[in-house]
Order: C-alpha cells, then structure tokens, then sequence
C-alpha cells in the first residue's frame, strides 16, 4: 500500500463521530465533520466586531454537488455554506455562516 | 467645575444620536447602541451599532472669537442577511437625525454650536464569517464658538 491509499482509507477513522467529528446534516442526509468555530475578529475600517469562523472538514465524497448557499445543520444551527475549500486528498473545508448569502 | 462647550457639544450629539429608534420614526434601532471612542471591539449582539470619534480641528479667530471645527467619524457596524439594505437605512438615519439640527440661519445641538457640515462620501466595506457583516464610515464636522482663550464659555 502507499502512504496516499493509506491515508485515504485512514479518513474514516479522522472522521470519527466517538473522536472529534460531529454529525452534519446536508439534504437531509447525515454525514461527519469535524467542526471548528474559532475566534475571529471582523476588520472593517477602523472598528473591531468579535466574532466567529465556523468552518467544517468534510469527505468530497460525501457533499458531491453542494454549491455555496447550500444548508447544513450542526450542533442544531443551521449553516450557510460560503466557501468550498478542497485540498485535493479527499477532504473539503466548507466555509459557514449563520446568514444567507 | 463646568464642562467645556466641546465636552457640552459631544454630550448633546450623542444624545441626538440616541434617538435614532423605529419608534421616533426611524428605520433602525441605531440610536439603542451609541458608544463614544469604544476602544474594544462590539459584540455581535450590539449591533447594529454606531461608534463616534470626536477630533479637533482647526481653530480660526472669528469676530472676536475662537472658532472651533470639531470632526466628527461615525462608525456604524450592522449584520444580517440584508446588509446592503441595512447599511442604506442607517445612512438615511443618520443623514436625517442630525439633519434635524440643521435650521437656515440657526444653530444647533441646543445652542451650543453654529453648524454641522456634512463631509466626504460614507465609505462602505463588508464581510461574511459567522455572519454578514457591513461597516460604514460617516464624516461631520461641527463648528461651534468659544470665548478667545477660554473653552467654557460663549458669551
């Protein structure tokens, strides 16, 4: 095996609902992510706004057609997806926000 | 000890700002959340909000007095979905609150300043993280008068 089909086969194990991923729910399907809803602060002209970036790691394979502005529901809060991020091994960071575009 | 005019001129100002509400008949709530110089950061449940910055400008003698332009930057914050339109409704707002004060030939700001003048264009930018966010920058200039040499009073 290569460290590549490896890694591949190992994702489900990053993607572990009992680790650190929670369930996310995309047309009405569930599926894992690993949620991250770090600080950050919003710099528009001179004046800070404290808030987040919520973003969630996810399997390509699993979101096959989502386009920005698709829903996703996690921890109860439905999302707004505004990025789509690939890295090209498999897995994709979905950029979120509670508005609509 | 009394307060200077320009301490009395930044006190009815933010107190004109505060009025800005749906129930004085408004389209924001604008005026619910008034800081002057808020050094921190707002939180997302402040807004919108609006921070001003007073800044001393020049000063001219004028008929025997000092003549102070006070500038004045009006940071207003908002979020939501509508942004864009939101960012338009606190620019009318504001426009129209402080365009109360203005009277041909009168002053303003009870009495206490000649004129306020409306500056540059606003600047507008926007973001979207956890939520969309939209930023406006207002420019004023409030002229008002002092005795020469003396910032308390205008006899």
């Amino acid at each position: 095996m290569t460290l590549k089909s490896d890694i591949t086969s190992d994702l489900p194990t990053f993607l572990n609902s009992n680790e650190f991923a929670v369930t996310v729910t995309y047309n009405s399907t569930s599926i894992v992510g690993i949620f991250d809803d770090a600080y950050k602060g919003i710099n528009l002209a001179t004046g800070e706004i404290e808030s987040t970036d919520p973003q969630v790691i996810v399997r390509a394979s699993d979101i096959s057609g989502l386009e920005h502005g698709a829903t996703l529901i996690i921890n109860s809060v439905t999302y707004y997806v505004t990025g789509i991020h690939t890295d090209g091994t498999g897995l994709v960071t979905l950029m979120l926000s509670r508005d609509a575009l | 000890m009394t307060d200077s005019i320009h301490q009395d001129i930044v006190d009815a100002f933010k107190t004109l700002l505060q009025t800005i509400t749906v129930v004085n008949g408004y389209e924001t709530n604008l005026g619910s959340n008034v800081y002057e110089w808020r050094p921190t950061a707002l939180e997302e449940n402040e807004l919108p909000g609006l921070v001003f910055r007073d800044k001393p400008g020049k000063t001219d003698i004028a008929i025997g007095k000092h003549q102070h332009n006070l500038d004045v930057e009006i940071e207003i914050k908002v979020s939501g979905s509508t942004v864009p339109a939101t960012m338009r409704k606190c620019i009318a707002d504001v426009i129209k609150c402080i365009g109360t004060q203005n009277t041909i030939g009168g002053q303003c700001l009870s009495g206490l300043a000649e004129d306020i003048i409306y500056g540059d264009a606003p600047e507008i930018e926007t973001d979207q993280a956890n939520k969309y966010f939209g930023s406006i920058l207002m420019k004023f200039t409030i002229i008002f008068l002092t005795d020469p040499w003396n910032p308390y009073t205008n006899t």
